[in-house]
């Protein structure tokens, strides 16, 4: 048997001896995360930053800090998730219990990714844990850092078999694959997507996949433009442009497109100064493959800010490319950098089109005062998620699911969803036998009394 | 030449033109199925007869009744199921508005079997048309008279530029599954879901597979035989055995089945006669090849119930088997027929470790006057759903979902869990424009001053929240 094997069927083993049954049991393991977070902070902004040049505040604020809230959330929720649901009855089973009785699946993989290596590998764990499972991570080996230090701390807080980690590229992770697991949640992009649905289907095992497309962002004619550029330029330039909800283009009439590039450029002079590469806010792009590829997708459009590199520190200037035409390269692939293409509609139908001729994004944006507006736009395309007037905040409220539709993803999690994807519903009616000359009707022969034809 | 491609081009167009979207619509496509079932009841009665033998009770109870209680729900619940559901808010987003959008998926494929092809047609269809997506439904070819019905009836109840149906067997499904579709929703046995889920992923499109396995049902010391006899002959013999969650077999004592036995050959006899041959109340069973394959499981272990058989009437007599191994091939395969086989365990405990020794079923029953021992078993072991004390009641409710796990399958629906299957749940946060000034803590450049502020505002905090 493979290193690989004998881990998962360790983690089987320790699945099958029943101690994640306890409630009780779940909830140490959940405060030890949380330990793991308050006492091993410094090594995880350390990790951060030499992946991604990140600091403690953006370590702190855009990744952990969500990570610390689910826990919190989840410990106090658990027993109430976790208690068997009664449900309405129908005339004929008055006399009986029914109720939906949630149970752990079993061995969870849970395949993260580069961009939010902590949070987007630990957040869905602590929902497969709180669901009662055993859950085997496979950490991105393009975050590096980050894999390393997770498999060094994790079992220092954690119970050593149930929750193990598997580092490696992709040799190991097609290893992973190979082997049969209850439920698993791969967050990434389409490709790798299909593979691993297809890997899952050999086993009959039920996935979440949190992909990404190019999530579009209306800009309206009336909305405060000061206001709405700053919060796009936030959105778009956290981490470098490399975050799945991250606004990837703007869509707006071309009468106002000069004052955003001009409000978009006052503000990320406020927040990353006049050179981005001086700022410790600003991130690096992951590594030299992607620095190509997002270089490459500048050729032949018009640069109205930015567009410099570095290739040895992996910088991309924040970069605005304005008149982009939608049949470009820069228009045709998730961006993940920081360029921001603005293409120009002549209207909100014009700009639906454009949006609903594409697949379906992971997320999609809107800024107007006006109600109506939204409205139409919401109801004429569709997508993971929304937000209006703002951009990427709908993911971090924990009562939504996260979670994309066609080609942007399947299945959801955050908060109770995540409990709910990580748990069976087992529909449950319990009868008594002492009741039996009541239901005699139901038996054969059935004779004249049925109505016959 | 691709039969398909017009069909599907013309349901999608039908989709984006946002025709499916009214309430109005799917309502009066859901009256559409109601009068389907109403104008046709004979027809339907005559074709399930043809293929199954299905007596007139069965299909009504089994396959139209359950459909048109189906449709009824999902037309009195429909506004409220489409309606946006509002979700609780934390601090920062007091001011904004949070809610889930149900949509639908687009354009929906449903494969149904054979051994209940009206309601296993139905009941997806019902839940695809309520939550707005166009509907192609390919039902199957084994069921051959029901399959005729569904195909030059049903449509003439239904608006024809979103729903459609298409005919073929497992080469022609192959073909249809090589087009992209945004949702499927299968139902048959696990080998066929692996090749739906794998044809699926290609596209990245979701599915539910409603599959299949050996349903156990566990039969304790402590209860009366004759009323679990009566039990567990009516589920399994129904529809001559052909039901996803029949029970499979019986695990019991020696000292039970001891009792067990007489008395299911009481029931049996109660329930079909000294010839249950001329019974009409017992089905037959679909095909020469199904037949067949029941035949050769009649020489596992030792007949002591039935055991007859007639090739020329697809007629398996209500069988029990005893001394049987694990490794027979009755224990090795979902039985499907009007066949139990009894496997002998000494303890509860034992009985738990064989079920777990084994795939999750779709179904497990366990029949005790003990509630400790039915929610021992219930505890111990994972099934998509479970019965106590009866046999597939459970799924007549529906408010729970109905669906497997592991490799009896992935998803559920029945009643609202149908509307929400078919529904991508959006999740919208709507922001007022303006106030700014709350939200200006969040942007660059980070100052460690700012960082401590924001880390005493959430360590006081009586409730999460983040201040984005």
């Amino acid at each position: 048997m493979s290193a690989i094997s004998e881990v998962v069927q360790r983690a089987r083993a320790a699945f099958n001896s029943g101690r994640t049954r306890q409630l009780q049991f779940r909830i140490q393991q959940l405060e030890g995360l949380r330990r793991l977070i308050r006492e091993r902070e410094k090594d995880l902004v350390g990790a951060l930053a030499a992946d991604l040049h990140k600091n403690e505040w953006t370590a702190y604020y855009e990744e952990i800090v969500y990570v610390l809230e689910e826990i919190d959330y989840m410990i106090r929720k658990l027993p109430e998730w976790a208690a068997d649901k009664p449900v309405e009855k129908s005339p004929h089973t008055q006399q009986d219990e029914a109720y939906i009785h949630s149970e752990p699946l079993g061995v969870v993989l849970i395949i993260g990714t580069w961009n939010y290596p902590f949070n987007l590998t630990i957040q869905p764990m602590v929902g497969a844990i709180t669901a009662g499972n055993a859950v085997v991570l496979k950490p991105s080996e393009l975050s590096e850092n980050m894999a390393s230090l997770l498999a060094a701390i994790l079992p220092q807080y954690l119970d050593q078999d149930l929750y193990p980690v598997i580092n490696g590229g992709v040799a190991e992770t097609t290893e992973v694959l190979k082997e049969r697991f209850d439920h698993i949640l791969y967050t990434g992009g389409a490709g790798v997507g299909r593979v691993v649905m297809m890997a899952a289907a050999k086993h009959l095992t039920p996935v979440t996949l949190e992909l990404g497309g190019k999530s579009p962002c209306y800009v309206d004619k009336d909305c405060d433009l000061d206001v709405a550029c700053r919060r796009i330029a936030w959105g778009k330039f956290m981490n470098s442009g490399q975050t799945c909800v991250a606004p990837d283009y703007i869509l707006c009439d071309p009468s106002i497109q000069s004052q955003i590039v001009e409000k978009l450029k006052k503000s990320l002079k406020e927040f990353y100064g006049e050179d981005a590469k001086k700022s410790r806010d600003y991130g690096r792009i992951i590594n030299s493959r992607h620095f190509q590829r997002v270089m490459g997708l500048l050729e032949g459009q018009k640069v109205a800010y930015g567009g410099t590199g570095d290739a040895a520190t992996r910088y991309i200037a924040p970069t605005i490319l304005m008149d982009v035409d939608p049949q470009s390269p820069v228009m045709q692939e998730e961006i993940f950098g920081p360029v921001l293409p603005i293409v120009c509609v002549r209207s909100l139908e014009e700009a639906i089109q454009l949006i609903t001729q594409r697949e379906k994004p992971l997320a999609l944006y809107i800024f107007s005062p006006n109600d109506k507006v939204i409205k139409k736009m919401i109801a004429e395309t569709s997508s993971g998620g929304v937000t209006a007037n703002d951009v990427i905040i709908h993911i971090t409220l924990h009562s939504l699911p996260y979670g994309g539709v066609g080609d942007s993803g399947m299945g959801s999690y955050h908060g109770r969803k995540s409990f709910e994807t990580f748990s069976h519903r087992r529909s449950c009616l319990v009868r008594s036998l002492l009741n039996e000359e009541t239901l005699r009707a139901r038996y054969p022969p059935s004779p004249a009394k049925m109505p016959r034809h | 030449m691709d039969p398909f491609a017009d069909t599907l081009q013309r349901l999608r167009e039908a989709f984006v033109s946002g025709r499916t979207r009214p309430a109005e619509f799917r309502a009066s496509q859901l009256k559409g199925l109601s009068r389907f079932l109403r104008e046709n009841k004979q027809l339907l009665q005559e074709a399930l007869a043809q293929d199954l033998h299905k007596s007139a009770f069965e299909a009504e109870v089994s396959e139209i009744s359950i459909s048109q209680n189906e449709i009824n729900l999902a037309l009195r619940n429909l506004r409220a199921w489409m309606k946006d559901e509002k979700v609780s808010k934390n601090l920062a987003t007091q001011l904004d508005s949070a809610f889930i959008r149900k949509e639908p998926f687009g354009l929906v494929l449903i494969l149904s079997p054979w051994n209940y092809p009206l309601n296993l047609s139905l009941g997806p269809l019902v839940g695809a048309l309520a939550a707005g997506n166009c509907v192609v439904l390919k039902p199957s070819e084994i069921s051959k008279s029901t399959e005729k019905v569904l195909a030059e009836v049903l449509p003439r109840y239904v608006d024809q530029s979103c729903f459609a149906v298409v005919l073929g067997g497992p080469q022609e499904t192959g073909r249809l599954l090589e087009h992209k579709f945004d949702y499927i929703f299968f139902t048959g046995n696990p080998q066929v879901g692996k090749i739906v889920m794998t044809a699926a992923a290609k596209h990245l499109t979701p599915v539910t597979l409603e599959l299949g396995g050996k349903n156990p049902c566990y039969v304790d010391d402590n209860c009366d035989p004759q009323t679990v006899a009566n039990r567990v002959a009516f589920f399994r013999c129904f529809n001559a055995g052909q039901t996803c969650v029949a029970p499979d077999y019986v695990l019991c004592s020696p000292e039970m089945q001891a009792r067990l036995v007489p008395a299911l050959q009481s029931a049996i006899t109660r329930f079909y006669g000294d010839d249950p041959q001329s019974s009409p109340d017992l089905g037959r069973i679909i095909s020469e090849k199904h037949f067949q394959r029941l035949r050769g499981l009649l020489s596992c272990g030792r007949v002591v119930i039935g055991g007859q058989s007639d090739e020329s009437d697809l007629y398996i007599a209500p069988t029990v088997l005893v001394d049987v191994q694990e490794t027979d091939p009755v224990m090795q395969e979902e039985i499907f027929g009007p066949i139990l086989p009894i496997v002998n365990v000494r303890s509860l405990g034992q009985a738990i470790d064989f079920i777990n020794r084994r795939e999750k079923p779709l179904a497990l029953y366990a029949f005790s006057n003990s509630s400790q021992v039915v929610k021992r078993i219930l505890a111990q072991t994972s099934s998509g759903g479970f019965c106590g004390n009866d046999g597939f009641m459970h799924l007549t409710l529906a408010s729970l979902p109905f669906g497997g796990v592991g490799s009896s399958g992935m998803g559920s629906y029945h009643g609202k869990f149908s509307f929400d299957t078919f529904s991508h749940h959006r999740a919208c946060l709507l922001r007022p424009p303006g106030l700014e000034k709350i939200y200006a803590i969040r942007y660059p450049p980070h100052t460690p001053r700012n960082l401590r502020v924001l880390l005493m505002a959430m360590e006081t905090r009586s409730c999460s929240c983040t201040l984005l």
